[in-house]
Order: structure tokens, then C-alpha cells, then sequence
């Protein structure tokens, strides 16, 4: 029988954690909404993870990518259940929308599996690059790659070929 | 491609809320992380280590016939509420049954639990009083209770929230919870709580992402299984192309042998098998005839879809689970379906026509029958209703026409524990009925109370308690 060591998790609300929020939240707030196009799937997903994060403080190793990985596991289960339960009422994409949204592009992500969808949110409008989309992802680069490579052809599909 | 990058840029003109203040507020609802202490309690070892497939099988075996002894008696003794309710329930509990809606309900109200007096736990989504927040999950908070079986001594465990119950360890002194990804564990009493580090077994240097352990609840409430997801893939497939989809269903085999569970997998991991895996040998084994392709958006072929909800036959010789997204209907939504297929993967049976959308099957406890309910859309609502069929796909029949009950459970008696929507068409507190085997005396159960459930002889099982439904797990019996 292995024994555990024990995992340090106290509650440190660190200052920085709005700041990070300050910084970075919207630009999540915004994948995720890409992601689920339901600007409340959006807000509470960003809204929990970062309570999450200030519940866990310092036993994060790196809160940016810990909030970002939380919020998209949220709107994950979000999105699931709404399908399951909800589906009558679930919101069309682009609801939430702002006169200078490009809609047909959010109509195109939608139609998307999950996995190639948080893919291309995460490399075309977060602008990160495979490694970190895996990690921010709890996944892996190879599956992120594959992802992102049908996701894209995909897209190019369903936009035109100018987008490809 | 620049093109494209240009588009996504499009989004930085969605307005975005200001959602710190909410947040502030959700974190002081969740409470401090529980203090933590080390864990020695079930054997996790490590695949890397050990160079087996890493498993924690905790009480795997343990209850599947301990709950089978509260056989439903009904009409000798009145349901008793528990002592103490959620102190910010809306409603105190009613030991009266009140027929409402459709169903011809003939009250009844009274249950003797057998067997000696155990704990129960279970959890709760607690609103929160006069919350003006427009976020929907800021204004409740999942808290978990504890009771006696007999309704006495009913008492909240002291976490701030607990996010779901997993069940009981097999000796029932310790019960087992979900602390956002990590599992937890806390003595009746909510004293002793432990945090079961993710993670302990990543050797140094490893990045998190690629050394997980998933934890999951068996099929019978109380038996909880701990495996790490990736040992639930077959060895000759890839990690980066498996995915173990247990947040879909899992199932423990009555025997406690076998787990039952659903398979992604493929370069997009979308394709869909209902997967059995050995406990003790670590033995994987697809069930071919259940391999779909979906991916969560409606086709037009049948035979697609996204495999789910395994449940194993009573005698562990079949398994029934449900396929959804398979195609669209003519009125919206997505075509689902039901399935049993033999253990080894022979003999597989739609038991449903094509026409029917149907989910969540479930064995009554001689095996002879599946009850399932219905997902029809219609004028933006669905239309639920609960049938029961052979395993082998004949005889059909209809047990409710009201196009609003759900979730068919069996208890030890033959009977069926329904939810039932209500006039109201509250989804997130329907009310709990109970119906014959051929769906005859339906009757609603009001504010159904644990020591009426206890009863039922069922566990998980939905019980409501202060106004609020919830599920409730038994601790095993000695």
C-alpha cells in the first residue's frame, strides 16, 4: 500500500489572481463563449474556475493555465448536460451578438466536435501554440494536432477556401 | 490562413462581463479547501511504477445485495422526516402523499426500512435565498447531508460544498466525494477529511496532463471504483487516440468483477464502444458490435451515435446501455436508442423501432425486463414516457402516457421509482412516483423521505428532503 503524501491546499486568495483576471479573464470569458456560444455557459464557467482558483491559491502551480483548463472543463459539462437535459431551450450561437462579430464564423465553429473546436478557439483566437493548447486542455500535442488539422479543414469547408 | 486568424480576431468585440465581484462571492459559498491530511486509506499504485494497469478498487463488490434485504413493505408504520432539514430548504417535509397531475395516484404514505439502521448520505443543490445573481450555478450551492436510514440524525457534512458523492468506502467508515476534480473522503462526522492528491503517483517531472486518475461511482451507489483513466485503454491503442468516457456511465458487474464502461476512440475519438474491463486481471475488451462513429452532432445514419449509460443485467451476462445524436428527427432534436447485447459482445438488440427516441435503460431485478424512457421532441419540449421491453427487443409496452416522466429505476420488489415533471414541468425538482411493474398504481410519493427510500430498497436513489431532491447513497452493511 502506498501511503500519499499530502497535497498542500489552503486558501491564499493572492491578490495577483485578479490581476491575472484583470488581465486575462475576458480573453477566456470570450474562448469560452466561441467555445460553447452561450455567453452563460461562458460566465459560469469563467466565473467557477477562477472561484476555484482563489479556493486553492498558492497549491496552483500555474494558475493562467490551471483557470483556463478549469473553464473549458466546466463549459464541457455545461454543454453536455444542456444536451441532455435542456436541449428544447439551448441558445442558437451568436446570440450574443456585437455588430462587428463575425457570425458565419461562429456558426461554423459550432458545428464542430468539441475537441476540434476548444482546438481552433485556442490556436486562432487565443494564439496559443499546440503545447500549451494541450496543456490547457489536460490533453495531449498529438491529439491537439489532429484536432486542430480536422478543425481547420473543416472550417475552411464550411467558411470557403479563402479561409483555408 | 491569415484569414482565418483575422475572423477569430472578430471576437474582441464581444462584450464581456465584469464577473469579479461573482466570483469573489462563489469562492466565499465554496468554502476553504478542506485541510488536508495524508491519505492511506485505499491502495492507489502507480501503472508507472508497477508496470500493471494502475487500479483502486474500492468496495467494488461490497453492497449490490446488501440493499436487496429492505424489500418495500408498505403500509405499517408512517414515513418519519428526518430531524433536521437543510436549513435553507423552502419547504418543511410532508409525510402526506398528494396525487397531482395525469397519473391516478392512491395516496400512500408509510414504508418500513428492514435491516438494521444505517447511515445515508446524499447531496443537495441548496438555493440560495434572495440570490439577484443572473448567474444560474452562482445562486445555489451543492452541500451533502448525512441521516440515519430510520430518518433520524440528519446533519450536514461541515464542507463548504461538495461537489457530488461518490459512495461509501467498502468498511462504510468513510464517505467519498468529488472536490473539483480531486477525490475526498471525510468520516461520517465531516471531522477527518482527507484530499486524495491527484496526481501522487506522477513521477517527478511528469506534466500533469499526462498522468490523470479519473474516479468514478459503480453501479451500485455504494461499491466506487478509482482507476486511472488511460489504464482503461486497450493496450495496443495509443493514449493520445483513447478515451476512457466514464463521465457517461460506468457500471461495476453484480459480482463486482467487471466494470462496464464506454470507449472513445480513433484519431478524433469519435468513435463510440461499450468496453468491459476485468478488475483483478486488467483485462480490457471492446465490444465490437457496439463500436458507433458521432461526435456529438446529429447524422443521418442510424448506426451512428454516441454510445452511453452502460448498465449490467442482474445475472452479469448482458448489458443494456443507450446511443444518442444518432440522427435528426423530423420535429428536431437528435434520434436516440437502446440497446442489450450479451457480455462478450454477441447478440446485439436494438430494443426500440427506429421511430422511438429512447434513453437510460434500466434491468428490473429478475432481468426479464428493461424500462427506458422517451425524448420525442415536440413544440420545443420533449415528450417523456416510460416503457419497459424484453431484452431480446419483443414485447413492448407503455407504462406511462402523461409525455412527462423520467428515469425509470427499479427497486427490489419489481416496481418501478419514477420522476415525474409535474404540472410545473420543474425539471430540477420533479416529483418522485412509484408504479407496478406493468404500470398500474401510480402513485406520487410526496417529498419521498429516507426512511421510505431505505425501504425501496434501491441506492442511488432519489429521495427529497426539505423541498429539495437529491440522491442518496447507503452505507454498506457489516
Amino acid at each position: 500500500m502506498q501511503v500519499m503524501e499530502s497535497a498542500v491546499a489552503v486558501i491564499d486568495a493572492r491578490p495577483d489572481i485578479e490581476g491575472l483576471y484583470r488581465a486575462d479573464g475576458d480573453r477566456l470569458w470570450r474562448a469560452i463563449y466561441a467555445f460553447a456560444g452561450d455567453p452563460e455557459i461562458a460566465s459560469d464557467a469563467v466565473a467557477e474556475a477562477y472561484a476555484q482558483l482563489l479556493r486553492r491559491g498558492s497549491a496552483v502551480r500555474d494558475p493562467a493555465a490551471w483557470v483556463w483548463r478549469t473553464a473549458f472543463r466546466v463549459s464541457r459539462g455545461s454543454l453536455k448536460a444542456r444536451r441532455q437535459d435542456d436541449r428544447a431551450t439551448a441558445p442558437a450561437a451568436g446570440e450574443h451578438t456585437d455588430s462587428y462579430l463575425d457570425q458565419d464564423l461562429l456558426d461554423a465553429i459550432r458545428q464542430l466536435p468539441d475537441g476540434q473546436r476548444a482546438a481552433v478557439v485556442l490556436f486562432y483566437y487565443a494564439d496559443l501554440p499546440v503545447r500549451e493548447i494541450a496543456d490547457r486542455l489536460g490533453s495531449n500535442s498529438l491529439a491537439v494536432r489532429a484536432n486542430l488539422t480536422r478543425g481547420r479543414r473543416r472550417l475552411r469547408d464550411l467558411l470557403g477556401d479563402r479561409d483555408g | 490562413m491569415d484569414d482565418l486568424r483575422r475572423r477569430f480576431a472578430s471576437l474582441d468585440s464581444v462584450k464581456t462581463p465584469d464577473l469579479w465581484d461573482a466570483i469573489g462571492t462563489r469562492a466565499a459559498e465554496l468554502g476553504p479547501v478542506a485541510s488536508v491530511t495524508p491519505v492511506s486509506g485505499p491502495v492507489l499504485r502507480s501503472r508507472r511504477s508497477s508496470g500493471r494497469p494502475l487500479l483502486v478498487l474500492l468496495a467494488a463488490a461490497a453492497v449490490l445485495t446488501a440493499l436487496v434485504a429492505g424489500a418495500l413493505l408498505m403500509g405499517s408504520r408512517p414515513i418519519k422526516p428526518p430531524a433536521v432539514v437543510p436549513p435553507e430548504a423552502s419547504a418543511s417535509i410532508q409525510t402526506a402523499v398528494t396525487p397531482t397531475s395525469t397519473p391516478t395516484a392512491e395516496p400512500t404514505a408509510t414504508a418500513t426500512p428492514q435491516g438494521p439502521v444505517r447511515l445515508v448520505v446524499y447531496t443537495v443543490s441548496e438555493p440560495i435565498k434572495d440570490c439577484q445573481r443572473p448567474l444560474r450555478s452562482l445562486c445555489s450551492v451543492d452541500r451533502a447531508w448525512v441521516v440515519d436510514s430510520d430518518g433520524t440524525d440528519a446533519h450536514p457534512l461541515p464542507q463548504g460544498s461538495v461537489r457530488g458523492v461518490l459512495g461509501w468506502t467498502s468498511d462504510g467508515s468513510r464517505i467519498m466525494y468529488s472536490d473539483n476534480g480531486n477525490l475526498a473522503m471525510t468520516d461520517p462526522t465531516g471531522s477527518a477529511t482527507e484530499i486524495v492528491p491527484s496526481r501522487p503517483w506522477c513521477a517527478a517531472g511528469t506534466k500533469e496532463a499526462d498522468c490523470q486518475i479519473t474516479y468514478v461511482e459503480g453501479g451500485s451507489g455504494s461499491s466506487t471504483v478509482l482507476v486511472p483513466d488511460r489504464t482503461l485503454c486497450p493496450a495496443q491503442v495509443r493514449d493520445d487516440n483513447c478515451q476512457a468516457d466514464i463521465e457517461d456511465g460506468i457500471a461495476v458487474s453484480p459480482d463486482g468483477t467487471r466494470i462496464a464502461y464506454v470507449l472513445s476512440e480513433g484519431r478524433e475519438l469519435d468513435h463510440s464502444t461499450i468496453v468491459t474491463y476485468d478488475l483483478s486481471s486488467g483485462r480490457v475488451t471492446r465490444l465490437q458490435s457496439t463500436r458507433s462513429h458521432g461526435n456529438f452532432q446529429c447524422r443521418t445514419a442510424a448506426s451512428e451515435g454516441v454510445n452511453g449509460r452502460p448498465t449490467w443485467s442482474p445475472d452479469g451476462t448482458k448489458l443494456a446501455f443507450e446511443r444518442q445524436v444518432i440522427g435528426p428527427l423530423r420535429n428536431g432534436g437528435c434520434q436516440a436508442t437502446v440497446f442489450a447485447v450479451d457480455a462478450d459482445g454477441s447478440n446485439l438488440v436494438q430494443l426500440v423501432p427506429e421511430r422511438m427516441a429512447a434513453i437510460s435503460p434500466s434491468w428490473s431485478p429478475d432481468g426479464t425486463r428493461i424500462a427506458f424512457h422517451t425524448v420525442t421532441p415536440r413544440n420545443g419540449s420533449e415528450i417523456a414516457d416510460i416503457y419497459t421491453v424484453r431484452p431480446d427487443g419483443h414485447d413492448l409496452q407503455q407504462l406511462t402516457d402523461d409525455g412527462i416522466s423520467i428515469f425509470a429505476q427499479w427497486t427490489s420488489d419489481g416496481r418501478i421509482v419514477y420522476d415525474h415533471r409535474g404540472s410545473n414541468q420543474d425539471l430540477a425538482n420533479p416529483e418522485v412516483w412509484i408504479m407496478d411493474a406493468d404500470g398500474g398504481n401510480k402513485t406520487r410519493i410526496a417529498d419521498l423521505d429516507v426512511t421510505s427510500i431505505t425501504a425501496l430498497g434501491c441506492s442511488p436513489c432519489p429521495f427529497t428532503t426539505g423541498g429539495q431532491t437529491g440522491l442518496g447513497y447507503w452505507q454498506p452493511q457489516p
